[in-house]
């Protein structure tokens, strides 16, 4: 129970040790100097101090950890791993390597064209699809549950979370009730207003207040021309110099290891972004994030964040196998990625020109936000929090609709379900998909994206009760480019 | 109600299901009819004066104006231009400044250009001045980035006009060529060159009439840009036009390498801020004016005609916007599934403006009839409109306007100051 | 010291005037008697949730001027509530909770007992939707009376840390890399560390993904 906190300090208190040994100068010898040296310096006692101080408290980490979700995830988790081994047979290719020199150097040279070190792409496929994720989710049963027919046998998710109703979540989204103005709902904004909201914006970020005030803010949206800034203060990513150091560092070691996971980059960038009209001109920016990303292991931190209890893969370097001190994480990131992944880089490309702050802008609203997205977990916030929150709002919204749906026996969620886990990036226009993130930032959660799922389902509601068949159903929401985000929002908060 | 009696020398499915929308009879150029699209080798045969072609009446409307090329040729764009610049700078207007370099402040807006051959001892002056910098030497008459090629010696151009020389020049004069200095340091996105491509209505020249299309787009390189000269025989670096990309093995026929004005403005604010993209996109639509004013003096505005012109201006990464050439029949065949309802709304919004409500047209009611509500203007923004186009300004106005560093209005050669129009809220 | 307490009586609650009712009550009650001494300087109580929505806590507590045999007969000797409708689910139809595994001690009691007799549990799952309710690893938590510090101090985490000279084995460096290829990286990774640690950056995210400098990965193993 304790061992997660102790760990965390332990490691802390041996980094200082190891500081301060180093800094002494002393070599040592044997436990007893050790031990001497370090209650001579001047942080004994605050060390002293934090230990014995640190309570052996209850957490309340550990009540989104769930045994048969951490079995779920465990399990998928294995099926991926294994479809990505029967990949590396195929293609008869090592998971990970050190490159050659000149390989090395062909890195260096293309490093702002990386698209030209990909190898013959043809031989690779998608790990998993948002599909495939559905199907795994769909299937999650707590072995605890009456299954009681009545009760569950409409809607695909069986997993019993409660979630917000719409009474709370209309109180939750308050400030996008219709007659509070916003960003991106273009008519209604005229150019006085436009500017005195930046000047209310510059004021906000220039006074450094939390992020509490910022988040305030951008509840109403961000103007395109602050939205790094304001974003940059969301996320507490405050660019600085070891920035550039750390990302000079990942690169370093894009030069100097080939992943088998950057082919799957690669072929998800050119499925994905490349085909696309509002993001293709990204293509070598994805290509740099992606693979900075991939070697990144400050990443692994989301499994901790996420309090699932699940831990990153683990394999063991050549010709060690099975010792326990050479098991490294792989990818080093520990993310496997998805079909259409490079989707929930790309729209930043808008916001952040410099690839430094873009890396960390990404990172950082990875690691809070989308990592969910993926990640088996009770969490309100995680995939299948959003998928209950999903099907219980159309039920509450619009039982007719919902009712339709079932008598025709079309799931409304295996439509929506791939909007969520892109966080819509893809799907919408762009301006629209920013504005769109700015709420997920400003109310930090990812439910707005349940919200705006079912906001779509009711505004094309009068389509959907003319048809009966699925393909028909599919055909009216197969292209959601048009949708206007902030307004369509606002009518159905406010219905 | 009559029916429109329509015709088109073109093949285009964007114009013919236009003309199905509106059941018009399509009917041949040789009948009575209302309007006709055509091409512009048609249009100069019906307005040349030895051909019998009958006089237009009153009820028809054509698609070109018959001296469109003042605007459309590269170099006679180039001479109107810097006409134009002379004569405002004669009168001492405002708006030819020059600063303290001696390049004019707002009117600096072309690359320096060239005629060639005939300028050639000009450029051959202007190259020694500074020999590293990189020209490109167009064909003055052609499109679609046919023989164009790059030159950044002076052997080069030697080579070229000897080559020229040595080819039979009897039956063929020797093409013009326009000789500009290449734009080397262009706005770059994603580490990629583009050009815009806008759409430009002019119902009439005199008094000038124009209207900007909201759905313009960037076309981008396939390649990516390096400035050096290594590369300047790969053309795939240089080139946007789409009929020259889509050769190469890069080009994606999904989005053909179009990308939107909209996408291009959030981009730019999100990462240039919003000043600077608002002045950008001003100063574009100054160029435009700019441009039409200068070709309006030698323009025939004949009532009967109006014109769709392709603009196509380069972004500098000082945000700068460069006139580069003037198209007088933008293509009209669709490259991908957007660009087809792209140009099938650019024709649509035409249609409505040049025969509005879909009466026969009338051109001694021409402009009293057009309907200036936003609706019926479709995507078109009016961009000027020198009749109304009289909003005062006094010189203390026009002053704080230059220096907050936005819309500088345009002052008329008799003092008389034009209002600012739409500008701005154009690009919204 | 820990005490692991193994619950003989498990009963449901039943409602009083229909014991045969078809539906069950939503109400258990565990109890757990002291066998031989009782549990004195009583800190905390662990154990894992499964599916329980609220629990309470009773304790009979030992009077130490009573004998043993006197206690049960003894009407002084209440039970006193140690814990009321304590919320361990966030609902008590959803997930959240459901597995959780707590510690109660002190902020959560009503008050601290000097000593444990005897302890009684009782949960409460008023949702219909679970098979089942309980909870498992009952485990009380006390001081054993040499009063020893639990807590981890630091004389005994570098003993655990540190591995004696006559552990370590020999390493053996078969491959060495250049020298300056190895002070490029390990100058990044000083300059990376120190700029961690004056950032808000816990230290202990920050590693290297290879090991000396490899990281030749052939196949994944599935842990």
């Amino acid at each position: 129970m304790n061992s997660n906190i102790d760990e965390k300090l332990k490691q802390k208190f041996l980094n200082q040790a190891q500081k301060l040994l180093i800094s002494s100068g002393k070599s040592i010898e044997d436990l007893q100097t050790l031990f001497r040296t370090i209650q001579q310096s001047d942080q004994y006692p605050y060390f002293q101090h934090i230990f014995k101080s640190t309570e052996v408290i209850p957490c309340d980490e550990h009540k989104y950890e769930i045994e048969y979700l951490k079995r779920g995830q465990a399990a998928w988790e294995k099926r991926i791993v294994k479809s990505l081994n029967t990949m590396c047979t195929e293609v008869n290719l090592p998971l990970a390597r050190r490159r050659n020199e000149s390989e090395m150097r062909s890195v260096r040279r293309h490093w702002n064209e990386l698209g030209h070190i990909s190898g013959d792409l043809n031989r690779f496929r998608p790990v998993y699809s948002a599909k495939d994720f559905l199907d795994v989710i769909c299937v999650l049963v707590n072995p605890n549950l009456k299954i009681d027919e009545a009760l569950w046998n409409s809607g695909l998710i069986k997993i019993p979370i409660v979630t917000k109703s719409f009474v709370e979540i209309k109180a939750f989204y308050s400030d996008l009730c219709p007659n509070i103005i916003q960003y991106c709902s273009d008519e209604t904004f005229n150019e006085a207003k436009e500017e005195e909201n930046i000047k209310l914006a510059l004021q906000i970020l220039e006074k450094k207040l939390n992020i509490k005030s910022v988040r305030e803010y951008a509840r109403r949206g961000c103007p395109s021309s602050l939205r790094g800034k304001l974003w940059s203060a969301m996320l507490n990513i405050e660019h600085c110099n070891w920035h550039v150091t750390y990302f000079n560092y990942l690169k370093q070691n894009v030069i100097d290891f080939d992943l088998l996971v950057d082919n799957l980059y690669f072929k998800d960038v050119k499925l994905t972004a490349v085909n696309d009209d509002q993001l293709f001109v990204f293509e070598d920016y994805l290509y740099q994030m992606l693979l900075l990303f991939s070697r990144d292991t400050y990443v692994q931190a989301c499994f901790t964040a996420s309090a699932s209890g699940c831990q990153p893969t683990r394999s063991f370097i050549k010709k060690k196998s099975g010792v326990e001190e050479c098991s490294v994480v792989y990818p080093p990131n520990g993310i496997i990625p998805f079909y259409g992944f490079s989707m929930l880089v790309a729209p930043m490309c808008f916001v952040f020109e410099d690839p430094v702050h873009l890396y960390f802008i990404f990172r950082q609203f990875y690691i809070k936000h989308f990592f969910n997205l993926h990640h088996i977990s009770a969490a309100p916030n995680a995939i299948i929090g959003l998928c209950v929150l999903f099907e219980s709002l159309l039920r509450q919204v619009s039982s007719e609709l919902w009712f339709h749906l079932q008598n025709i026996q079309v799931q409304p969620l295996r439509i929506a379900f791939k909007w969520m886990m892109r966080a819509f990036s893809g799907y919408l226009a762009c301006n629209q998909l920013l504005a769109l993130w700015d709420r997920i930032l400003a109310y930090d959660s990812l439910e707005i994206l349940a919200v705006l799922a079912v906001a779509i389902f009711v505004l094309r509601k009068g389509n959907v009760l003319k048809e009966s068949s699925e393909t028909a159903i599919e055909a009216i929401f197969s292209d959601i480019s048009s949708i206007k985000v902030i307004p369509l929002l606002q009518f159905f908060l406010g219905s | 109600m009559a029916r429109v009696r329509c015709c088109t020398d073109l093949d285009k499915t964007v114009l013919t299901q236009n003309f199905d929308k509106r059941f018009w009879m399509t009917v041949n150029s040789d009948e009575d009819w209302n309007f006709y699209w055509a091409s512009v080798t048609t249009v100069r045969a019906i307005f040349n004066p030895s051909n019998d072609h009958p006089r237009l009446t009153d009820n028809q409307v054509i698609n070109h104006f018959p001296n469109h090329y003042e605007l459309t040729r590269k170099d006679l764009m180039v001479k109107n231009i810097k006409r134009y610049r002379r004569e405002l700078e004669k009168d001492g207007n405002l708006l030819a400044e020059k600063d303290d370099y001696g390049s004019y402040k707002y009117l600096d807006f072309i690359p320096v250009t060239y005629m060639m051959p005939a300028d050639y001892n000009l450029f051959a002056d202007d190259f020694r001045r500074d020999p590293n910098h990189t020209w490109i030497m167009k064909p003055a008459g052609r499109a679609q980035g046919k023989g164009i090629f790059l030159i950044n010696k002076m052997s080069q151009i030697k080579k070229w006009s000897r080559d020229g020389k040595s080819v039979p020049s009897a039956a063929q004069p020797r093409e013009t060529y326009v000789i500009s200095k290449y734009i080397d340091n262009p706005l770059l996105i994603g580490g990629k060159k583009f050009d815009l491509r806008l759409y430009v209505l002019v119902t009439s020249f005199k008094p000038l009439k124009c209207y900007l299309y909201r759905l313009g787009f960037g076309r981008f390189c396939t390649v990516k840009y390096i400035p050096s000269t290594n590369d300047i025989d790969n053309m795939f670096v240089h080139l946007t036009n789409v009929s020259y990309q889509k050769q190469s093995e890069d080009y994606n026929s999904i989005h053909g390498g179009k990308w939107s004005i909209d996408n291009l403005r959030l981009y730019l604010e999100g990462t240039r801020g919003k000043k600077l993209t608002d002045r950008l996109f001003d100063e574009i639509s100054w160029i435009i004016v700019h441009s039409l004013r200068a070709a309006a003096a030698v323009i025939t505005s004949d009532r009967h005609c109006f014109e769709c012109y392709g603009y196509d201006i380069i972004i500098d990464d000082n945000l700068k916007p460069w006139l580069i050439e003037v198209n007088a029949s933008p293509s009209l065949t669709s490259t991908t599934a957007n660009d087809r309802i792209m140009k099938f709304k650019l024709i649509n919004d035409i249609l409505n403006i040049v025969v509005p409500n879909g009466d026969i047209p009338d051109i001694r009611t021409k402009f009293s009839n057009i309907s200036s509500s936003p609706e019926a203007l479709g995507n078109f923004d009016v961009l000027y409109d020198e009749d109304q186009a009289s909003c005062e300004l006094n010189d203390k106005d026009f002053r704080e306007q230059k220096a907050r560093g936005g819309i500088v209005p345009l002052i008329s050669k008799t003092g008389m100051p034009f209002g600012k129009t739409k500008q701005s809220s154009a690009w919204r | 010291m820990t005490t692991e307490l193994n619950f003989k009586e498990q009963a449901f609650l039943q409602i009083q005037d229909r014991p045969n009712a078809p539906f069950h009550s939503g109400c258990k009650m565990f109890t757990w008697t002291c066998n031989q001494s009782p549990i004195k300087n009583f800190t905390s109580i662990e154990f894992v949730n499964e599916y329980t929505a609220f629990l309470s806590i009773k304790i009979k507590q030992h009077s130490e001027d009573f004998g043993p045999s006197k206690i049960l007969s003894n009407h002084l000797d209440e039970w006193h509530v140690l814990l009321n409708r304590y919320q361990l689910m966030e609902s008590c139809h959803g997930e959240i909770g459901s597995n959780r595994h707590m510690i109660l001690n002190q902020k959560q009691f009503t008050f601290m007992p000097r000593a444990i007799y005897q302890i009684r549990f009782f949960l409460q799952q008023p949702s219909p939707i679970w098979k089942e309710f309980s909870i498992v690893n009952v485990q009380i938590h006390s001081q054993s009376s040499l009063s020893k510090d639990r807590k981890p101090s630091i004389e005994r985490l570098l003993a655990s840390t540190l591995i004696n000279d006559d552990q370590m084995t020999e390493t053996t460096f078969t491959k060495i890399p250049l020298i300056t290829e190895l002070s490029q990286h390990l100058q990044a990774m000083w300059t990376i560390c120190a700029k961690m640690h004056q950032s808000d950056y816990g230290s202990d995210r920050i590693k290297r993904f290879d090991i000396d400098g490899s990281y030749d990965v052939q196949i994944l193993s599935s842990t």
